[in-house]
């Protein structure tokens, strides 16, 4: 499939949008994930599935949520012994399958997304209210990179070690692993035969099927309410990233901020994990690597809209595929 | 030199605190009281490390916009290490960590009931400064201990609790009374206007080294069970006496048990110390019965009593200055003893 990537002036315009809604046979769960609210609705049955649900949710969280003291994670983060494995029980193969998903994103980003970065961000964080304050960058290097050089994982049999390398190498994959975690969610309930799944999550979105009324419409994340742009989607999620998250992201690989005039980068893919990686790495790179990108992975199916520019006049660079399911245009 | 700048930081329970401090002279301390657990009775762990995460950059922005100064005048940046919940201690520590890499400021970890005990050491706070060895009662949510500080950083545990800690017993007996949390401080309100004498309570009579307020706080329930039986409206009828009673109870054990234990050691200072040293009738107390035994006592002020970074980046100050050696190797200690 080739891509063809657009430029298009763009002026933001506020549309009205009548908000009925049809009444849908099926059921609601809600809850509390990781830190982030989530909800999912599911058309075509009533049945409660809600033990699965826990149950998929309570396998990643073991291993990623960084405020459970017993997660895999915070072994990690906190393991004082350079070299020395860490056992891993892993009965669900959450931990080694979300491992491997992490080598193949920082792979596929060329590293603009790294599990290993929360240390420069939190440094980041700060540095954003001291202007006065430069952080020193290469201080970093030797804990931040996502490469055996600073952590490895050992896969013998049903055996699972992680061993760190350096005392302070640590990772934070909070947003990616929970993302990751409805995406489980979303092929479990697929598996029961309903004819819509919809997924929401701290203004992402992972929609299965074709449902009833506006099922399908979700915000394109301006604001996060319907009266923003909106995007139609149907077997493919939706994730965004705008300039105040930007403040705290950092070019990797060039160990340097992030330069460049973005607003807000949205992105389109058929898992909400691999939305939520692209939408923090293309914010991340320059406009023409964006393109680069693009040109290396022309069989992907990773479609995205970019704002840039000023607050006088702003441009919108999107994949075709990206601009065909927006319904309420920008 | 002629200043010393310490940037500390304290997250161990549910405030977000950071400090800047000259020597030992507290020149800016702002923290963020997290509202977010009155609802629920009690520290909820996750609430306090999201609200901490939260909190942390725009506390220690703030605590720099008060002293004027910003991290590149710091000497040295100190964080509580232990002890506390998991979580809540992560969030300063890793931050810190950071700010340390960053910047390449030397990083001290510090002990947080030590904290409590060197407050007193903050310069400012009374007209004639504590001297050394003096005794510490360091009574809090988490702890009650009587140290004996020989020297900044020789101070050792002589009593700890067995079970409950005097604010946990306060707030356990503020709860069955059906009072809302925090329920020290609801106790010590309602306490003004009651009897002290009204009731008697259980309190153990063991004459070894350590303090046991688990007995204290079941008297409390089979007394309340037994009273209610016969007046479901006892408790609200009562309310005042109840609480002057219970509170009387637990600051009188406190009293006797610390003085006894006190005269063992050759100190004439005496301290108090933690959250539970805000309680009128403890300061009145320890006051007064210290005056009575000929001891000189130190209160610190209120913001020194609380959970406070001023009194981390005093103890990190001293660490650091019998160790300047760079440490790196700082983890969270959720049940760090001293």
């Amino acid at each position: 499939m080739i891509r063809f990537f657009t430029l298009a002036t763009f002026f933001m315009v506020c549309a009205c949008q009548n908000n009925s809604k049809s009444t849908l046979q099926g059921r609601e769960y809600q809850g509390l994930f990781m830190g982030k609210q989530y909800k999912i609705e599911v058309v075509g049955d009533s049945t409660n599935y809600e033990k699965e649900i826990d149950d998929i949710l309570r396998g990643v969280a073991m291993h990623f949520d960084l405020n459970d003291t017993n997660s895999t994670i915070h072994r990690f983060n906190y393991n004082k012994d350079v070299n020395k494995p860490i056992d891993i029980q892993d009965n669900g193969h959450y931990f080694v399958r979300f491992y491997h998903k992490m080598e193949e994103m920082k792979e596929w980003s060329k590293g603009y997304f790294d599990p290993t970065s929360i240390a420069l961000d939190r440094v980041l964080q700060y540095a954003i209210a001291d202007p006065e304050f430069t952080p020193n960058f290469e201080a970093f290097k030797p804990i931040v990179g996502f490469d055996p050089h600073l952590m490895e994982l050992k896969e013998t049999g049903n055996k699972v070690q992680w061993i760190k390398h350096h005392r302070d190498a640590e990772w934070d994959v909070t947003d990616a692993a929970s993302c990751w975690a409805m995406d489980l969610v979303l092929e479990k309930l697929k598996e029961h035969g309903f004819s819509a799944i919809k997924i929401s999550m701290a203004g992402k979105y992972l929609i299965f099927g074709e449902g009833p009324g506006d099922f399908n419409v979700v915000p394109m994340g301006f604001t996060g309410q319907m009266q923003d742009p909106q995007i139609k989607l149907k077997n493919r999620a939706l994730s965004f990233k705008n300039s105040q998250d930007k403040r705290t992201f950092m070019n990797i690989p060039k160990s340097t901020w992030v330069d460049n005039d973005f607003q807000w980068v949205s992105v389109s893919a058929p898992s909400l994990l691999t939305s939520e990686v692209f939408s923090k790495a293309f914010m991340c790179m320059s406009m023409d690597e964006v393109a680069q990108w693009y040109q290396s992975n022309d069989q992907s199916d990773v479609q995205s809209s970019i704002i840039y520019g000023t607050k006088e006049k702003m441009d919108r660079a999107t994949t075709e595929e990206f601009d065909h399911m927006i319904v309420v245009q920008p | 030199m002629s200043h010393f700048y310490t940037l500390a930081v304290e997250s161990s329970c549910d405030e977000t605190s950071a400090a800047i401090l000259d020597h030992q002279r507290v020149i800016a301390l702002v923290t963020a009281t997290q509202a977010v657990h009155e609802q629920y009775g009690g520290v909820v762990p996750e609430l306090a490390s999201r609200a901490h995460q939260s909190n942390i950059v725009p506390v220690v922005q703030a605590a720099f916009d008060k002293a004027q100064l910003s991290l590149k005048d710091m000497n040295l940046l100190a964080v509580t290490e232990g002890p506390g919940l998991m979580g809540a201690l992560h969030v300063g520590v890793a931050f810190m960590k950071s700010m340390a890499l960053a910047s390449g400021k030397p990083l001290v970890g510090v002990n947080h009931m030590k904290g409590h005990v060197l407050a007193h050491c903050i310069e400012g706070q009374y007209e004639t400064p504590i001297a050394f060895p003096f005794a510490c009662l360091t009574v809090s949510g988490g702890h009650t201990q009587i140290v004996i500080v020989n020297s900044p950083t020789d101070l050792k545990v002589v009593a700890t609790t067995l079970d409950d800690a005097a604010g946990e017993a306060l707030d356990k007996g503020a709860k069955l009374m059906g009072l809302p949390y925090p329920g020290g401080p609801v106790v010590d309100k309602l306490s003004k206007e009651g009897n002290q004498k009204a009731y008697a309570f259980a309190t153990p009579k063991k004459k070894d080294n350590d303090f046991s307020f688990s007995g204290l706080k079941t008297s409390l329930l089979y007394f309340l069970q037994a009273q209610t039986k016969q007046d479901p409206d006892f408790i609200q009828k009562n309310i005042h006496d109840l609480c002057a009673s219970y509170q009387y109870a637990v600051v009188n054990y406190l009293m006797e048990q610390f003085f006894r234990i006190v005269k063992e050691y050759n100190v004439n200072h005496i301290a108090l110390a933690g959250g539970v040293s805000a309680n009128s009738l403890l300061r009145k107390e320890f006051e007064r019965r210290g005056a009575q035994k000929g001891y000189q006592t130190f209160i610190p002020k209120f913001d020194y009593c609380t959970d406070n970074a001023a009194m981390i980046g005093i103890s990190g100050y001293f660490e650091f200055l019998k160790n300047p050696t760079v440490q790196r190797n700082i983890v969270p200690q959720p049940r760090m003893t001293f």
